[in-house]
């Protein structure tokens, strides 16, 4: 009895840390099997519905768009309706606003698929399914504690689906559709990114 | 005899007790810019200045850089690299995490309630052009992917919050609460630290110096790169160079003299009391120094040693007469060593007479350093001297020469002088005092690459009666900024009046957010966003708030270091603050037609002080000419002073033609150098005019060793690696050189003379 307490003691001890070395190098091979899976080309362009839900706000807002995706130039994000807006992100860009700044750049990485670049900012759990992948990741930083409580992220051969639960309690909930390779001389992607 | 050594212990007792009263720590500076200061500068702009170099002078900043995507580990290393650098002595202490949380919750609780009348610049031009881009930008933002959601009760256009954080643009994102940069290629973060105050000891240390070398090897390890600027890596480098060099160039002179004097007196004591002498000389010069001006730097206190190596002059004169057989004749030489003394004296005191730190403090150190060590020669050398006597006679010996050579000899010099006159060129430059060791110019030139943004050494002084009127005027300023901003001229540009703006201004941002807040399109901003007319009604309403009248007083109380460090205070009825400038194109064409405002360009106004001091020394040069022949001619007539006169006047001549012939540009230092040999060919050309026929291998033996002595002090000067004491001494060696052959040609020529007249000496 005593042994077999004992060795139930080892067996948890050598164990536990086994476990999470295990779940992490499970983690890493869902990550790079999503990135594998991910098709990635210099140049992408699409379409997005959102739903944007603010606490203060009476209903949640509804918009849609064009997207586009660029390796060198970050992403363009145009609003059709109901308003007309454009917005480019990239790595230069440094607005005024030091909230938006601490955001774009994680969902610069998304877009891009850039997993492994976001495990130094967010606690990063992957979940392989049937034929789609999911990926949380939650800050282990206090500082971007304070603005983003969560990111999902899900798709397939594309992302498909962004939910951003941020600080505030603000949900934006972004789904990117038919979003294609195209080349960067194609008429429609490079008016996206030289509007503005 | 006891008389007199009591009049020594006397004097030197009221030197003492002087250099006591004043006396205060640190004494004796480092700092490179505390020697261009310019006393007659205007004292808003000397406050300015003073307060720069005290915030320069100590702060340091080291940047980790890693190649990019290695954020997490970069800002590990610079958490490990903090705690390093807080243990060591040499570093007071150190910033580097993400903001001061404390105070940006205070500035924001002070200044969210006049969130109605503070507005960022680009938000005030959007306001009174295109409000209806304001609400446009907004609903961007709103359906933007990015989140950030807006405070749509109190800042729905984020107004105040692009006001709380404008400022230089950088690309930000912060790990374990440090913040890490992005520049090009590379990623980087940043510790600000304060270094300790210098230590200067006995021992030549340099602790920043060592600690950035170990730091550097460690972040080697880490597989990073470290870069360290900042001043006190410069001061501590020159202020070792400068020890090194008192220590080498002292040490080298002393050895000289110790080896000259025992070979020649073929005793000990003459050469302790000679080494006594300038001992006393240095010490009454330091004295001196502390009981007038209080302070004194360490490169005049470099300069002031050695020169102060004169003394033995006076000791050498000393102890030659005492070779001579007989009883001891001290009598024969006061003549000489008393016009010789005023002479120099006269040179060295009137440096003293000019506003210029370096000049002043030289002109004291060495004229009392002179006063010392000839008061100790005359004072106690008559009782302390005992020497075996020597007939010497090699006077006599010298190959016989003509009286006319001497005089031929001048003209033809001062000819030379004459000759190279027009080719003459100033310039006065403030890497004279200082060179920037490569190691260390380079690690600054890839710092700046990476961080753009560090002030300019340019800026604007503003001053006004009181703070609304400064700030009044600072608007006006920035007014122009914004335009040369606007032509790429400035990136960038720091004011209290950007944060802070006049009241005046306020109240117009207050009433421009009032008109913007009633406009259509803010309703229809409410109304997109999903709220009913009657919602939007009354959330428009309860937006507005009162105009608030802050002093500056509080604004700088929860305002950040950079914007209180803006701020000089105010005096006498006058109020001063600083503007500083990033990113500067070319040079601002600034015209002064806005009031009370300077643009102050430190470099600049260095070299134009170096200049004045130089042309300053020129015009006085002269002046002290003709005081020493007034003076030596009230004791030989005139035409015996003109010959006296002469060798100087002729040494300082070809000392300068050699400087512009050589091709360079005559500087501060250059103009200084001459000054000294005036004064050592003075006293050269008294002795040797003044020596009785009996006394003049005695004499000539003395100039001879003072020469050979003063040569190796200053031959040594100008292997110095400070180029404006290297110049100094190069000088000095041309024309000391040239003084000792002509007093030497003089005595060929005077001793025809004195085998003619046999007998009628003097």
């Amino acid at each position: 009895m005593r042994i077999l307490f004992f060795a139930a003691i080892l067996c948890a001890a050598l164990l536990s840390p086994a476990a999470t070395l295990a779940s992490e190098i499970s983690q890493r091979a869902a990550l790079e099997q999503i990135e594998e899976r991910l098709q990635k080309a210099p140049q992408m362009l699409g379409r997005f519905t959102q739903k944007k839900t603010l606490p203060q706000l009476p209903r949640p807002l509804l918009s849609s768009g064009v997207v586009a995706l660029s390796e060198e130039r970050g992403v363009s994000w145009r609003v059709v309706e109901p308003i007309a807006s454009h917005l480019i992100l990239n790595e230069a860009q440094a607005g005024d606003d030091l909230l938006a700044k601490q955001i774009a750049y994680p969902l610069l990485q998304i877009f891009r698929g850039n997993f492994a670049a976001l495990e130094q900012l967010f606690r990063v759990e992957a979940q392989m399914l049937d034929n789609r992948w999911e990926v949380t990741l939650e800050p282990k930083d206090s500082a971007l504690a304070k603005f983003v409580s969560s990111i999902e992220v899900s798709g397939n051969s594309s992302i498909e689906r962004i939910r951003l639960a941020e600080a505030s309690a603000a949900i934006t909930e972004m789904q990117l559709l038919e979003l294609q390779p195209v080349s960067d001389s194609d008429p429609q992607f490079t008016a996206e990114f030289s509007q503005q | 005899m006891k008389g007199r050594i009591a009049v020594w212990f006397a004097v030197a007792a009221a030197f003492a007790l002087a250099a006591a009263l004043r006396y205060q720590p640190d004494w004796l500076q480092t700092d490179i810019l505390a020697l261009t200061g310019d006393s007659e500068a205007a004292p808003a702009v000397a406050r300015a200045q003073q307060k720069l170099n005290d915030q320069l002078q100590r702060n340091l900043l080291w940047m980790l850089v890693s190649p990019p995507g290695d954020s997490a580990r970069l800002a590990r290393a610079t958490a490990a690299l903090a705690e390093k650098l807080q243990v060591s002595a040499a570093i007071e202490n150190l910033e580097y995490r993400w903001a001061e949380d404390e105070r940006f919750r205070n500035e924001w609780a002070l200044l969210f309630p006049l969130r109605q009348q503070l507005l960022a610049p680009g938000d005030r031009e959007l306001l009174a052009t295109a409000p209806e881009q304001l609400v446009q930008r907004q609903l961007a933002a709103i359906y933007g992917p990015q989140g950030g959601a807006p405070d749509l009760q109190r800042d729905p256009f984020a107004v105040f919050r692009h006001y709380f954080t404008a400022g230089p643009r950088v690309s930000t994102r912060v790990y374990r609460n440090i913040p890490v940069q992005l520049g090009g290629e590379r990623e980087f973060t940043l510790i600000q630290a304060t270094a300790a105050p210098a230590q200067l000891g006995g021992r030549v240390h340099t602790p920043l110096l060592q600690l950035r070398a170990e730091m550097q090897d460690w972040a080697e390890t880490q597989r990073l790169q470290l870069l360290v600027v900042g001043a006190p890596l410069h001061t501590e480098y020159a202020a070792a160079g400068a020890q090194r060099e008192i220590r080498l160039i002292g040490g080298l002179s002393i050895a000289a003299i110790c080896l000259l004097s025992l070979l020649v007196f073929r005793s000990v004591r003459p050469l302790m009391l000679s080494l006594f002498a300038i001992g006393c000389g240095i010490a009454a010069g330091t004295a001196g120094v502390i009981a007038l001006l209080g302070q004194m730097h360490i490169l005049a206190f470099v300069f002031g040693t050695t020169v102060t190596g004169l003394a033995i002059d006076y000791a050498f004169h000393f102890i030659c007469n005492r070779l001579r057989p007989g009883d001891a004749k001290d009598g024969d030489i006061l003549p000489g060593l008393l016009l010789g003394l005023l002479s120099s004296c006269l040179a060295f005191f009137t440096l003293a007479l000019t506003p210029f730190p370096l000049l002043q403090q030289m002109g004291f150190f060495v004229g009392f350093g002179l006063l010392g060590a000839w008061l100790t020669v005359l004072l106690l050398f008559p009782a302390l001297l005992r020497l075996r006597q020597r007939p010497l006679d090699f006077a006599s010996r010298l190959p016989q020469g003509k009286k006319r050579w001497y005089g031929t000899a001048l003209c033809a010099l001062l000819l030379l002088g004459l000759a190279a006159l027009p080719r003459i060129q100033f310039a006065d430059d403030l890497q004279l005092f200082y060179q920037p060791p490569q190691f260390l110019a380079e690690e600054e030139q890839k710092l700046n690459g990476l961080l753009p943004s560090r002030a300019e050494s340019s800026y604007f002084l503003v001053q006004g009666r009181d703070w609304k009127q400064l700030l009044q005027r600072e608007w006006q300023l920035a007014e122009r900024l914004r335009a040369f901003q606007r032509e790429g001229e400035l990136q960038y540009f720091q004011a209290l009046s950007e944060k802070f703006p006049p009241l005046e201004v306020q109240r117009e941002d207050w009433a421009l957010m009032q008109g913007f807040y009633g406009s259509a399109p803010v309703e229809g901003f409410y109304k997109q966003l999903g709220y009913s007319e009657s919602e939007a009604e009354m959330l428009i309403g309860e937006l507005a708030q009162p105009f608030r009248a802050l002093t500056l007083e509080e604004w700088l109380a929860v305002a950040g270091q950079n914007y209180r460090d803006l701020w000089l205070g105010c005096e006498g009825g006058s109020c001063a603050s600083i503007v500083r400038l990033y990113g500067l194109g070319s040079d601002l064409e600034f015209t002064g037609d806005l009031e009370g405002i300077v643009l102050v360009n430190p470099t600049a106004a260095i070299s134009e002080v170096m200049s004045r001091q130089r042309d300053l020394l020129l015009a006085l040069l002269p002046l002290v000419m003709l005081i020493a022949f007034g003076v030596i001619a009230v004791r030989t007539g005139a035409r015996r002073a003109l010959s006296v006169i002469g060798l100087p006047l002729a040494a300082v001549a070809a000392a300068l033609a050699s400087v512009v012939l050589a091709g360079a540009a005559v500087n501060l230092f250059h103009v200084a150098a001459l000054l000294l040999i005036f004064g050592i060919g003075v006293d050269y050309a008294v002795f040797s005019h003044l020596s009785g026929e009996r006394e003049k291998s005695y004499t000539l033996l003395a100039i001879a060793m003072a020469g050979v002595t003063t040569l190796l002090g200053f031959g040594l000067l100008a292997l110095s690696a400070t180029p404006a004491i290297a110049d100094f001494g190069l000088t000095l060696a041309v024309g000391t050189s040239l003084t000792l052959a002509l007093a030497t040609l003089f005595f060929t020529g005077a001793k025809v003379k004195g085998q003619n007249r046999k007998g009628v000496d003097r």
